[in-house]
């Protein structure tokens, strides 16, 4: 895929999105935030992590989904299969997993009565069982809230009854990458940062280049910016029916630094895992509502990284990112690995300080828009599905 | 007091920065001045590829203690690499505060 320079190219493509001021209401407002507890986070497939977590039976772990309320508990059946529950005993309402990940031992007891459930969320065990009425222990498993994976990743949606399975809400996103060989990497590293800013916010930051030979000048250098494309426009943008993916070239003509000339050099085995399905050197899919998934053509070899974007409240979301590596089979890949993750995760850090100057400036309402150019077509599409997805009653 | 394997012995005067986790390493960089940073770095990335050839015997997590040690001195040098080598001085970057910006392994 080669970047063409050409200008607004990109609407030209998708003629039907607008081209107009995006407002700032639902980056600020705190009714709108409490709508989208309903009708984004509890209609919709939301990524809660992936099948390597959770590699054999009675593997757990437990999110705590914030603007929803609920404590959701993910667990590997002795079937093999990836199930999701309330994190709730039904006796009485107490939260039964305390920890944020871990190896059921047979039975998930409840720290209160002691009733027991198997991994696969049946109630196996009531102490003093006699004592009570009509009780029908095939009825009182743990509440299970829709789960499937695509590709490794597990994702949940909170509707007693989904509009869509998870195939068809990831739509093209899934046609673009079947078969990526996410299970060949590992994840190798995760961060978390407590903002104050709106989870979209973080989210529309990301979600462009714009921005990156400005905020980013001392960081990211010359690694992206060329000469014949100083302004980091993309090589491609696809849009699908809730997400969206821009792709962008890396500069062939940078130079690297001393520290990453040596990692090149030395590193003899770079580790194989090529991602045929990658658009072009970096691709970035925004996979609606709160989760990116970054595919990268790296110096240790491709790797990927996920971010979600945890909504607590109108001003205040968790940004979590996560790297994911070929499994190294040396020292040398593996000090090159965290050469790339410190060196990404420091214009992280840039941009997770940016987030809060935007949320703080917004919030002034000094304007009640915002103007965008042709390649922040996706964060203007995103807008209009968060627009479009709140319309429904 | 972690030691060094033997080739690497005199790099002992910089055993403070062999820190096994990425939040130490962070902190370091934070609180040693830039000086002294610009020094461990010129004196460790002139022995990086020798170091990284070291290491490179041992299948990763299964290196004896003075290997780790000198491994977690190459991840401090890879830490402070971009500082030293790209960003130049520190007061150019406006970036969240590292103690917010919690690390996972």
């Amino acid at each position: 895929m080669q970047t063409r320079l050409i200008d607004k190219q990109w609407c030209e493509k998708y003629p039907d999105i607008g081209k107009g001021p995006v407002s700032t209401e639902p980056n600020i407002c705190p009714e709108y935030f409490e709508l989208e507890r309903e009708r984004i986070f509890r209609r919709h497939w939301i990524n809660m992590g992936r099948v390597e977590e959770i590699p054999t039976a009675g593997k757990y772990f437990v999110r705590e989904l914030e603007v929803c309320k609920v404590s959701i508990l993910v667990v590997r059946g002795n079937d093999d299969k990836v199930r999701a529950f309330h994190n709730v005993c039904p006796h009485r309402g107490n939260t039964l997993v305390l920890n944020e990940r871990g190896q059921c031992p047979g039975r998930f007891g409840c720290g209160f009565h002691s009733w027991a459930f198997t991994p696969e969320g049946e109630l196996a065990y009531v102490p003093d069982e006699e004592n009570f009425f009509d009780l029908d222990k095939s009825k009182l498993g743990l509440t299970p809230i829709n789960c499937d994976v695509w590709e490794g990743f597990i994702f949940i949606n909170l509707a007693p009854e989904p509009n869509e399975t998870l195939r068809e809400f990831l739509g093209g996103v899934a046609t673009q990458l079947d078969g990526t060989p996410f299970d060949k990497m590992r994840l190798l590293k995760t961060y978390k940062v407590k903002e104050n800013a709106n989870w979209k916010t973080g989210l529309d930051a990301q979600n462009e280049l714009y921005h990156l030979p400005f905020q980013h000048r001392y960081t990211i250098g010359n690694a992206l910016i060329m000469k014949d494309n100083k302004f980091c426009r993309f090589a491609n943008v696809n849009l699908y029916n809730y997400h969206s993916v821009w792709s962008c070239e890396y500069n062939p003509n940078a130079t690297s630094l001393p520290t990453e000339e040596v990692m090149q050099r030395v590193d003899n085995a770079l580790t194989d895992v090529r991602v045929k399905q990658r658009i072009s050197d970096f691709d970035w899919y925004l996979i609606f509502p709160n989760m990116a998934l970054l595919l990268f053509n790296g110096v240790s070899g491709d790797f990927f990284m996920t971010y979600n974007f945890w909504p607590v409240a109108v001003d205040k979301c968790v940004w979590e990112m996560r790297y994911h590596f070929p499994i190294a089979e040396n020292v040398g890949q593996r000090l090159a690995q965290e050469w790339t993750i410190c060196r990404l995760r420091d214009t992280l850090m840039e941009d997770a300080f940016q987030h809060e100057k935007i949320q703080s400036g917004l919030m002034a309402r000094a304007r009640p828009d915002m103007v965008m150019q042709d390649d922040e077509i996706t964060i203007r599409y995103f807008h209009e599905v968060i627009e479009r997805e709140m319309a429904r009653a | 007091m972690p030691t060094l394997p033997e080739p690497f012995r005199d790099l002992e005067p910089y055993i403070d920065w062999s820190l096994p986790t990425e939040v130490e390493r962070m902190a370091r960089k934070a609180e040693v001045p830039m000086e002294e940073i610009i020094e461990f770095h010129g004196v460790l990335s002139a022995r990086l590829e020798e170091i990284v050839e070291y290491l490179n015997q041992f299948p990763y997590g299964e290196m004896p203690p003075d290997a780790q040690s000198l491994c977690d001195l190459a991840l401090s040098l890879v830490e402070v690499s971009m500082l030293v080598e790209m960003y130049k001085n520190p007061d150019n970057l406006n970036m969240v505060d590292y103690e917010r910006f919690v690390a996972y392994q």
